[in-house]
Formats: structure tokens, C-alpha cells, sequence
């Protein structure tokens, strides 16, 4: 086997295109590895465990490409560099034209009418290309993270004076007039209007209501900062007074992960005067609201419910379990008749930061705080975050897991790693998943997951212990992945799966508590 | 983008790279100019 590493310094491409172009690479005659990586410190670790462990690796910095092959000859490497080349230089329209686009004014010359501009590049770099496009009158939709809160907020103030969306930093999913930005969900159009710092928070919510049979007026992202102290949620204060005038919106949700305190107050004081129903989703904060004139919502599926409720002029109500509790009861027996008396952990391995937040909230009063690298409370922090302790609750789609790489929605090679990893620790019982579908998730995400799935069942069996696997899905049977095949296939695997992320974190309480929370459960 | 144009939207991509070639001083002379 021969390898060559090549390293591009100060040369950027997103990390979905060079995932596609690594796994393309890899495909190739004689070629038996390939990675085209940005060399971010995840990265270098990656590039390393491959066995690319070179000077040049070494050296090589986060905005430097690097091309690395091991082939069989020296003419596949040969081969397999130049097939590289040519998918990096790749610009070529459907016509076949090639048109070299480097900048915001050379693509405002060949398409003069638009009105947003999506951006996805390293957080350093963000806030310039960002502040071009406000000051050009464009919305703005900011992808790329790691950009400094000083630079959120001036972009911001810039945006709110300008009357623009700003929708980021750290912003992944937004509807606007019917269109998904970034990751999102084929949904129907309707009545429920939803701002949200949060974007797998914003997914569950709007599939839900359109499982519901209700739909989206827009679905504005603020970005995961903005009810920050410093930020003082000047996005989702805007995105209220927009909903507000919107015709089609009749109901406004509001989403976010816990949210600064005077920021919180400041947010819900706009949302107390506004005329229309909203129901208010801050992960983690619980308020006596209904005098003020807005609905507090535990978990996103209540949130989405309820919001679905006050449209219909019917009473809110909260969901525990949507099934019988004689049937969820006899599912968590099932599994959990199977357990070695060592097994007694729940791992929850997430690919959005809210679906990881509220199942750690839902399970904090039924078996206990869990740890994450994103605790509830500070002392529950992972101290390694590739080893679980306990109950252990991983947000795979932080910062750390996805600078230079892919979102895990998309590529779910560091999430099967850490499964065959929880399979072989004999004390973990119930691997818990979320799996969201939509435009820029992985286009068959249950294909990815089912023979990792299955390999750390025969596992668990051939060590005398049962792995219980509890899921949820995000999507809807219109999403391109399908909502219904992709449930089929999880449970055809020996997957529970449960219809909202806050009843399979739920569920998972369940079966580890091995039939001793019963009462606790549903006397919620 | 593809999804983009899948849902019908009309979309261009820029090739972005780094400014100045990531040179620290010409990049805040950059951002001063501007």
C-alpha cells in the first residue's frame, strides 16, 4: 500500500462537499482509504486513526486542506489525486457553463433580485461576509458557529435598524414563505408561526404540527445565541412583532434552549402584549403563565400541541405517553426482562442539542441527573467526552464534535463509532436516538444506523446481555427520506420507536427502571 | 444548494476562500479600509 498526503495551506471548501468527495475518492478502483478533510483538530485525530499520521498532518492548521490517499500503486494514487482535483474545481452549472463565482458582488451582478444570502464558512471569517450582505439590504442566513457574540450583536443591531432577518450565527434551520433554509421538514402550510433559537427544536415542533394536521405561517431561526445576556434576543423579539403582523399566523411558539434570565423577561414581556396565542418552549424554565397571556410548554411536543389546541379554542393539555400505558408498560417489560443484572444505564447519543437537552430534562426527575456535555448542571459534566459515565446524554452535534466536519444529521460515522463503543460497556442498557429526516439530512439516515444497530445487538447476545435501543424520529411522511419507512425500518431492526423525542426519553426511564417507576411515570 | 433548487428557488454559489490569504495584517487593513 502506498499513501500520499498532500496539504493545501489557506484553502477552504464546506466540509459537505468534502465529505462527498472523500467518499467519492474511497470508491475508487485500488484506492482502499481516502480522506479530503479541513485540518481541524477533529480532523487531525481522524487523518491519524486512519493511519495518515505524517509531518505534514502535523503541521498542518484548521484552514488548511488536506488530500490523503492510500492506494495500491503509485498510478491509483495517481489517478485518485487528479479525480480530487476535479471535483474541487468543479463549478459547473446544469448548462455546463462554468462560472467562476468568488464574491457576494459578483453573484448580486448575475442574480440582481436577491433578497437572502446564505452563508456557511469559518465562524472567524463570518461576520464580514455577513455585515456585506445587510448593508446591501439582504437577509442573512449564518450557518457557520465560533462567531464571537460581540460580532452577533452588531450584526443584529445592523439587521433590526435595516428592518432584515438575521438569522444566525449558529442559526441551521429556518421556513420562510414556504421554503426550508438549511435542515428542515416538508411540512404543511398553516397557521402556526414558531421563532427559535434552537433548530432540531424547531423541527420536532413543526412536524408535530403537522402531524397535528395544522401547518407553518414561517419558521424563523435566530441562531442558538440569541437569548444570550449580551444579545438580549433582539431576533426573536423581531420575529414575534413580524408573526404578529402576518395574516396567516394565528398562533406563535417560541423555542429556545434555557435562556438568560433578564433576557427571558425581556422576550416574554413582547410576547404577553402580542394579540395573538403564543406558547412559550424555553427548555428548563417552567413559569406561571396563563395570566400574562401566554401558554408554558414543558416539552416541544406539548409545545406543538398545545399551539395546535389554542387554534382549535381547546384546552391545552399535556402528553406523557401517546400509546396505553398497559401497552408502553408491557414494551419497557419486554426489554427490560431481557437485561444482565449489570446493565443499568441509558446512553443517549443525539444529533440535536435540544432533542439532547430535553430528554436530559425529562429524565432528571425519573432516574436522575444524567452527563453530558451539555449538563444540566455543571458537576455532571463528561469529563472525556468520548467516555460515558453512568447515565450519560451526548449532544454529537456540538461544536466539538463538528468543527471541519459534517453535522451528524448528515454523516454518521462518529455516532456509529460511539454506538459499537456504548455496545461493548456491559453496564449500558438502553441506547437511546434521535434521527431527524428533511432537506440536509442524510438521505437514508435508518440505512446508516441499522447494521451498526444490529452489530451491537449480536454483541450484546454473544456477551450474555440485551441492548435495548429506544428512538425518535423527526420528520414527516413527505420529507424526502419518509417518516414512515424510516419508523418501519428502525422497529424491524428491534427498535422502540416513540412518536416525539420527550416519550422515548420517557420510554428509555422506563425500561432501565425495570418496572419500578410505574407510578412516578404516569402520576405526571 | 440542491435543495434549494429542488424546492425551486433560484440560487448561485460563491467560491468563498479566506481574504487576504489569511495574512493577519493585510486582513485588518481590510477590515479598517472597509
Amino acid at each position: 500500500m502506498i499513501v500520499k498526503v498532500d496539504v493545501r495551506k489557506g484553502t477552504y471548501r464546506d466540509s459537505i462537499t468534502l465529505m462527498k468527495i472523500s467518499n467519492m475518492v474511497t470508491g475508487l478502483k485500488e484506492v482502499s482509504q481516502a480522506a479530503v478533510v479541513m485540518a481541524t483538530p477533529l480532523n487531525k485525530q481522524f487523518l491519524i486513526d486512519l493511519g495518515f499520521r505524517t509531518d505534514e498532518v502535523e503541521r498542518a492548521g484548521p484552514n488548511d486542506l488536506v488530500i490523503a490517499i492510500q492506494a495500491k500503486s503509485e498510478k491509483s494514487i495517481e489517478s485518485a489525486t487528479l479525480e480530487v482535483e476535479k471535483l474541487l474545481s468543479a463549478r459547473i452549472t446544469e448548462e455546463g457553463e462554468e462560472i467562476p463565482l468568488k464574491t457576494l458582488d459578483s453573484a448580486l451582478r448575475l442574480m440582481p433580485d436577491t433578497n437572502l444570502v446564505m452563508i456557511s464558512i469559518p465562524g472567524e471569517f463570518a461576520k464580514r461576509q455577513a455585515l456585506m450582505a445587510l448593508r446591501k439590504g439582504l437577509n442573512v442566513f449564518l450557518f457557520s458557529s465560533n462567531v464571537p457574540i460581540e460580532a452577533e450583536l452588531e450584526l443584529k443591531k445592523i439587521a433590526k435598524e435595516k428592518h432584515l432577518l438575521m438569522m444566525g450565527p449558529d442559526c441551521g434551520t429556518a421556513i420562510i414563505n414556504g421554503i426550508i433554509l438549511g435542515f428542515g421538514n416538508v411540512v404543511n402550510e398553516g397557521p402556526v408561526g414558531i421563532v427559535s433559537a434552537s433548530g432540531t427544536g424547531l423541527q420536532q415542533v413543526s412536524t408535530i404540527i403537522h402531524r397535528e394536521g395544522l401547518g407553518i405561517s414561517q419558521a424563523i431561526g435566530t441562531g442558538g445565541n440569541d437569548l444570550s445576556g449580551k444579545v438580549g434576543g433582539i431576533m426573536m423579539i423581531e420575529g414575534i412583532k413580524l408573526l404578529e403582523q402576518d395574516k396567516s399566523t394565528k398562533a406563535i411558539v417560541l423555542i429556545s434552549k434555557p435562556p438568560d434570565r433578564k433576557t427571558s423577561e425581556r422576550v416574554l414581556e413582547v410576547a404577553s402584549r402580542c394579540p395573538k396565542k403564543v406558547v412559550v418552549n424555553f427548555l428548563g424554565s417552567q413559569f406561571d403563565a396563563m395570566a400574562k397571556g401566554y401558554v408554558s410548554a414543558v416539552t416541544l411536543e406539548d409545545a406543538a400541541k398545545m399551539a395546535c389546541a389554542l387554534i382549535r379554542g381547546q384546552k391545552p393539555e399535556k402528553t406523557v405517553f401517546t400509546d396505553s400505558r398497559n401497552r408502553v408498560i408491557s414494551m419497557a417489560n419486554s426489554e427490560s426482562s431481557q437485561f444482565s443484572s449489570a446493565q443499568k444505564y441509558i446512553r443517549g447519543l443525539f444529533s440535536g442539542g435540544s432533542l439532547c437537552s430535553e430528554a436530559l430534562l425529562v429524565l432528571s426527575p425519573l432516574i436522575g441527573d444524567a452527563f453530558s456535555n451539555v449538563p444540566l448542571k455543571p458537576k455532571y459534566t463528561v469529563k472525556d467526552l468520548d467516555k460515558s459515565k453512568e447515565h450519560t446524554c451526548i449532544d454529537m452535534g456540538s461544536e466539538e464534535f463538528t468543527v471541519g466536519r459534517p453535522h451528524p444529521m448528515i454523516d454518521f460515522t462518529l455516532r456509529k463509532r460511539r454506538i459499537a463503543q456504548e455496545a461493548r460497556d456491559a453496564e449500558t442498557a438502553v441506547i437511546l436516538l434521535d434521527v431527524v429526516l428533511g432537506y440536509g439530512s442524510h438521505p437514508d439516515p435508518v440505512a446508516e444506523l441499522v447494521p451498526t444497530i444490529a452489530s451491537a445487538k449480536t454483541l450484546a447476545e454473544q456477551n450474555a446481555r440485551y441492548l435495548s435501543f429506544v428512538a425518535s424520529v423527526v420528520g414527516t411522511p413527505d420529507d424526502p427520506q419518509n417518516l414512515t419507512k424510516q419508523e418501519e425500518k428502525l422497529r424491524k431492526a428491534g427498535v422502540i420507536v416513540m412518536p416525539s423525542n420527550a416519550q422515548a426519553a420517557r420510554m428509555a426511564a422506563l425500561i432501565v427502571a425495570r418496572g419500578t417507576m410505574e407510578e412516578k411515570l404516569f402520576g405526571q | 444548494m440542491e435543495d434549494l433548487k429542488k424546492q425551486g428557488v433560484e440560487v448561485v454559489h460563491t467560491q468563498w476562500q479566506p481574504p487576504a490569504e489569511e495574512d493577519r495584517k493585510l486582513l485588518e487593513l481590510l477590515e479598517e479600509l472597509e
